[in-house]
C-alpha cells in the first residue's frame, strides 16, 4: 500500500508540473510580463535623437489629462456612452435574456426552433453580424427604412440616418440587444435547467403562479449565473470598441472609452501614451468590478442545490 | 441508428467539400511567369535553386498591378529569383509588431502600406536604408531614382539624411462626378467655391431635390480630410504647408497666424457646403455610409458629386460595368482665400494625402533581391506599366506614351499635370512624441462641423489652447 503511494507521488509529480507549466508559462508571459512592460512604457517616451525609449516620468499621463481638458465632449460622451452600455447589457439586456430564457423553459411551442434564433447572432463573426445591420438601416438600401417608406413613414427616417446623429446610440444598443441575447439566453436557460424539478413541482402543488415562481424560485436559484454575468458586464465599460467600431466608425456618437484606448494605439505614434491610457483605464475598472462584484454578491447570494 | 447515419452523410458531405476544394485551377500564366494563387509564389520555369522574394503589400489598389510588375521583374531576373505575393488587408496594424519581433524568417522582404511613424522605424534599425535604390539609374533610365522623384516627394521617405522608404502613389483628390448626368442637364463644372454652391442650387433645381448634389461616406471620415485639406494649401501655399509640418511652434496654431488662417479658411468654406446648416446638398443618410455604398449611390444617380480620390475607378472597376455611365474628377474649385500667382491666376493644387510607402526591413532575408525588386519597379518602364494596369500614377516623372486611360482617368491625369501636388509630411519630436498632430482636440474636425458640434472658429480656438498647453509646456 505504502509502495503504490510513493510511486504514484514519482508518477503524479511530472505530471502536475508538466499540466501547469503551459499555463504558467501563458500567465506569466501574457499577464506579468505584459501588463508590467506596459506599466512601464507608461513612463517613457521615444527619443529621436539617441534612437531610444527614455524615462519620462508622468509626461504621458500629463499630456492624456491636457487631452482631457481640452475635449469639447468627445472624452465626456466615451464616459456617458461606456456606462450606459454597462447599465443596458446588465438590466435591459440581462433581464430580456432572463425573460426570454424562463419562457423557454416554461416549454413553449417550438421553444428548440427559438432557441436557435435566439443564438444565431451569436456565432456569426461580429463583422459579417455588423455588416448585415448596417445594411438593414441603410437609408438608400435598407430593409427597414424601406419599410417606413412603404407605410408612408418617410418622415421617421432620420436625415443623418439611422446609423448616425441622435440615433447612432440607441441604435447601437438596440445592436447589442440583438447580437448579444443569444449567448444569454443559453446560459440562463443552461442554469434554469438545472433547478431540480422538484422544487417547481413543490411550488406547483403549494399553487403559485408563473410570477411568483419567476421571482420566488427561478431568481434565486440561478444567481450565481446572474452576478457572474453581471460582473461580466463591468468589462464593457472599458473593453466595448469593436461593435462601434465596426458598425459607425467614426461617429463621435457612439465613442467609448474602450474605442478610445484602441484609437490612441492605432493612431498613436507614440505607444507610451495608449499605455498610459490603458493603466488609467485599469484603475478607474478595478473599483467599479469590486464593488459590482460585491453588491451582485449580496444581492444574488448563490444557493448549493 | 438514425443519429449515425445522419452523422455519416455529414462527415462524408464535408470529406467531399474539402476534396472539391482542392480541385480547382490554381497556377495562371502573366506573361512569361507562372503564378500560383495558393502559395502566392510566381516564377518563370521552375522554383528550383533560386532565391525568395516576398513582397507583402495593402490591398487598396487591387491586386493585378503587383501580378504584373511581378512578371515583369521576373522576365529580367527568372534566373535568380521567384517572388511570393503577399496581399494583407491588415498590414497597416500588424507591421510594427512584426518588425519589432525582428524574426527574419516571417518577415516579407519588401513591404507596401501606409504608416505615418516609419521614422521611429528607421531610427531603431528597422528599416533597411536605401540610398542605393535611390541613386540607381538602370533599367532603361538614365536619371537617378532621386532625380526622377516628383517634388513634393522627393524627402517623404528620408530620415537623418538616408533614404529609408520610396513612395508608392501620387493620389489625385476632387470631387468624382456623374458626367453623363452633368451632360444631360448642362451643368459646368465648377472653378470656384462660390460656383460649387451655385450648382449645388441648380441641381437641387433641375431635379426637383431627386438627385442629392452630393454624397460623401460619413463612416469613412478620412475622405473629407483629404479632399478638403486642398483648400487649407490653397490659401497657405504649398511651401508654408509644409513648413507646418514641422509641428513645433504654437505659432501654427494661433488662429491669427498664416497657418490657422489658412485651416480656418478650408473649415469654413467646408461649413458653406457641407455644415449642419446646409444638409439639403448631401443624399440623405451619407453620414452613416461607408465608402462603396456611397459610391454605389453616385452609380445610381443619388448624387452628382463625391469628394474623392482617383482610386474610384480601380475600386468600382467591376460595378461600374452594370452602368451605362461615364465619370470624371473635376480638381477642388478655389476658394476665394486662394493664393494667386504673378499674372493673377489661382495657383493649382493637387492634394496627395499622406504618401503610402515602400521599404525593405533590415532584417530581410533577402535585402538583395528586395533591392533589386525596387531599382525595378520604380524604374520609368514598370511606372508606366502601373499607370496602365491601375490609372492610378506613381510619383515619378516617366512618360505615358501609347497608355490607354480610361476617360475618368484621363480627367485624373489632367488635374495632375496642371496643379502642384502637395502631401502630409509629419515629422519632428512633437510628433513622434504623439504631442501634436495635423488635427488636435477631438480628432478630425469635419464630421463635428457635418453635425454642428463644432463652429470652425471654435474648432481653432480649442486646439490653439490646447497646443499652447502642450508646447508651452
Amino acid at each position: 500500500m505504502k509502495r503504490s503511494k510513493v510511486r504514484d507521488t514519482r508518477v503524479c509529480t511530472p505530471f502536475v508540473i508538466g499540466m501547469l507549466f503551459i499555463p504558467m508559462l501563458y500567465f506569466l508571459v501574457f499577464w506579468v510580463f505584459v501588463n508590467f512592460d506596459t506599466i512601464i512604457l507608461s513612463f517613457q517616451r521615444f527619443d529621436l535623437d539617441k534612437k531610444d525609449y527614455y524615462f519620462c516620468g508622468w509626461t504621458n499621463y500629463r499630456q492624456i489629462f491636457r487631452e482631457f481638458a481640452a475635449s469639447d465632449g468627445l472624452i465626456k460622451t466615451a464616459f456617458v456612452n461606456s456606462f450606459l452600455i454597462f447599465l443596458w447589457n446588465d438590466i435591459v439586456l440581462l433581464f430580456t435574456s432572463l425573460f426570454f430564457a424562463y419562457v423557454l423553459h416554461r416549454g413553449m411551442k417550438g421553444a428548440q426552433v427559438f432557441r436557435v434564433i435566439f443564438f444565431i447572432p451569436s456565432i456569426i463573426s461580429a463583422v459579417v453580424l455588423t455588416m448585415v445591420f448596417g445594411f438593414m438601416f441603410d437609408t438608400n438600401v435598407g430593409l427597414f427604412p424601406e419599410l417606413l417608406k412603404a407605410l408612408g413613414l418617410k418622415s421617421w427616417i432620420p436625415k443623418t440616418g439611422f446609423l448616425a446623429g441622435k440615433t447612432a446610440f440607441p441604435m447601437l444598443l438596440i445592436y447589442g440587444l440583438w447580437s448579444g441575447i443569444g449567448n444569454n439566453v443559453v446560459l440562463l436557460n443552461g442554469a434554469i435547467k438545472r433547478i431540480p424539478p422538484e422544487i417547481f413541482e413543490a411550488a406547483a402543488l403549494d399553487g403559485i403562479g408563473f410570477v411568483k415562481e419567476f421571482t420566488h424560485i427561478v431568481i434565486p436559484l440561478i444567481g450565481g449565473t446572474l452576478s457572474t454575468l453581471i460582473l461580466m458586464g463591468v468589462t464593457l465599460i472599458t473593453g466595448y470598441f469593436l461593435q462601434p467600431m465596426l458598425l459607425m466608425p467614426n461617429s463621435t456618437e457612439v465613442y467609448t472609452l474602450g474605442l478610445y484606448i484602441v484609437s490612441k494605439v492605432n493612431g498613436q505614434t507614440n505607444m507610451g501614451i495608449a499605455a498610459a491610457t490603458g493603466n488609467l483605464c485599469v484603475l478607474l475598472a478595478v473599483p467599479i468590478v469590486l464593488l459590482v462584484k460585491t453588491v451582485a454578491g449580496k444581492i444574488f447570494p448563490v444557493y448549493e442545490y | 441508428m438514425r443519429k449515425k447515419l445522419l452523422c455519416a452523410l455529414t462527415c462524408f458531405v464535408m470529406l467531399f467539400s474539402l476534396a472539391l476544394s482542392g480541385c480547382g485551377k490554381t497556377e495562371v500564366t502573366i506573361g512569361d511567369a507562372i503564378y500560383n494563387e495558393k502559395t502566392g509564389e510566381m516564377y518563370i520555369d521552375t522554383l528550383e535553386n533560386k532565391e525568395r522574394i516576398k513582397i507583402s503589400y495593402a490591398t487598396g489598389c487591387g491586386l493585378d498591378w503587383i501580378k504584373e510588375a511581378g512578371a515583369s521583374f521576373l522576365k529580367l531576373y527568372h534566373d535568380k529569383y521567384y517572388l511570393v505575393l503577399d496581399p494583407d488587408p491588415s498590414l497597416a496594424s500588424s507591421l510594427k509588431t512584426t518588425l519589432e519581433t525582428g524574426i527574419s524568417k516571417t518577415m516579407s522582404d519588401v513591404y507596401f502600406t501606409q504608416n505615418d511613424a516609419w521614422q521611429t522605424w528607421a531610427v531603431r534599425g528597422w528599416m533597411e536604408p536605401l540610398d542605393d535604390v535611390y541613386a540607381y539609374a538602370g533599367n532603361g533610365d538614365t536619371e537617378t531614382l532621386e532625380n526622377r522623384l516628383r517634388p513634393a516627394f522627393k524627402t517623404v521617405g528620408k530620415n537623418d539624411d538616408h533614404y529609408y522608404a520610396i513612395p508608392w502613389n501620387e493620389i489625385v483628390t476632387g470631387f468624382v462626378y456623374n458626367k453623363t448626368l452633368f451632360d444631360d442637364y448642362g451643368w459646368k463644372v465648377p472653378t470656384t467655391a462660390d460656383e460649387l454652391v451655385a450648382l449645388c442650387e441648380q441641381i437641387l433645381k433641375d431635379t426637383d431635390g431627386d438627385v442629392a448634389p452630393f454624397v460623401y461616406p460619413g463612416l469613412a471620415g478620412g475622405y473629407f480630410e483629404n479632399v478638403f485639406s486642398g483648400w487649407w494649401i490653397q490659401a497657405l501655399g504649398a511651401e508654408a504647408y509644409d513648413e507646418f509640418f514641422n509641428l513645433d511652434s504654437v505659432d501654427l496654431f494661433d488662429p491669427s497666424k498664416p497657418a490657422t488662417k489658412g485651416k480656418l479658411a478650408m473649415l469654413e468654406n467646408f461649413d458653406k457646403v457641407f455644415g449642419a446648416n446646409v444638409t439639403k446638398y448631401s443624399l440623405d443618410g451619407s453620414l452613416a455610409t461607408g465608402h462603396i455604398a456611397a459610391q454605389n449611390a453616385m452609380l445610381q444617380e443619388k448624387a452628382a458629386m463625391m469628394p474623392n480620390g482617383n482610386w474610384f475607378e480601380a475600386e468600382m472597376k467591376e460595378d461600374l460595368k452594370d452602368f451605362d455611365l461615364e465619370f470624371r474628377m473635376m480638381a477642388l474649385p478655389f476658394i476665394k482665400e486662394a493664393q494667386k500667382d504673378a499674372d493673377g491666376n489661382y495657383i493649382k493644387i493637387n492634394f496627395g494625402c499622406l504618401p503610402e510607402l515602400m521599404f525593405v526591413p533590415a532584417k530581410a532575408q533577402n535585402k538583395t533581391g528586395a533591392k533589386e525588386f525596387l531599382k525595378f519597379f520604380n524604374s520609368s518602364e514598370a511606372c508606366r506599366q502601373y499607370t496602365q494596369t491601375t490609372g492610378l500614377w506613381r510619383p515619378i516623372d516617366y512618360p505615358t506614351d501609347g497608355v490607354e486611360f480610361s476617360g475618368f482617368a484621363q480627367s485624373a491625369a489632367e488635374i495632375r499635370a496642371a496643379s502642384l501636388t502637395v502631401v502630409d509630411n509629419p515629422r519632428g519630436r512633437h510628433y513622434i512624441d504623439g504631442d501634436v498632430k495635423k488635427f488636435n482636440v477631438d480628432g478630425s474636425p469635419f464630421l463635428r462641423i457635418v453635425k454642428g458640434e463644432i463652429s470652425p472658429e471654435q474648432y481653432c480656438k480649442n486646439e490653439y489652447d490646447y497646443v499652447k498647453s502642450v508646447l508651452g509646456a
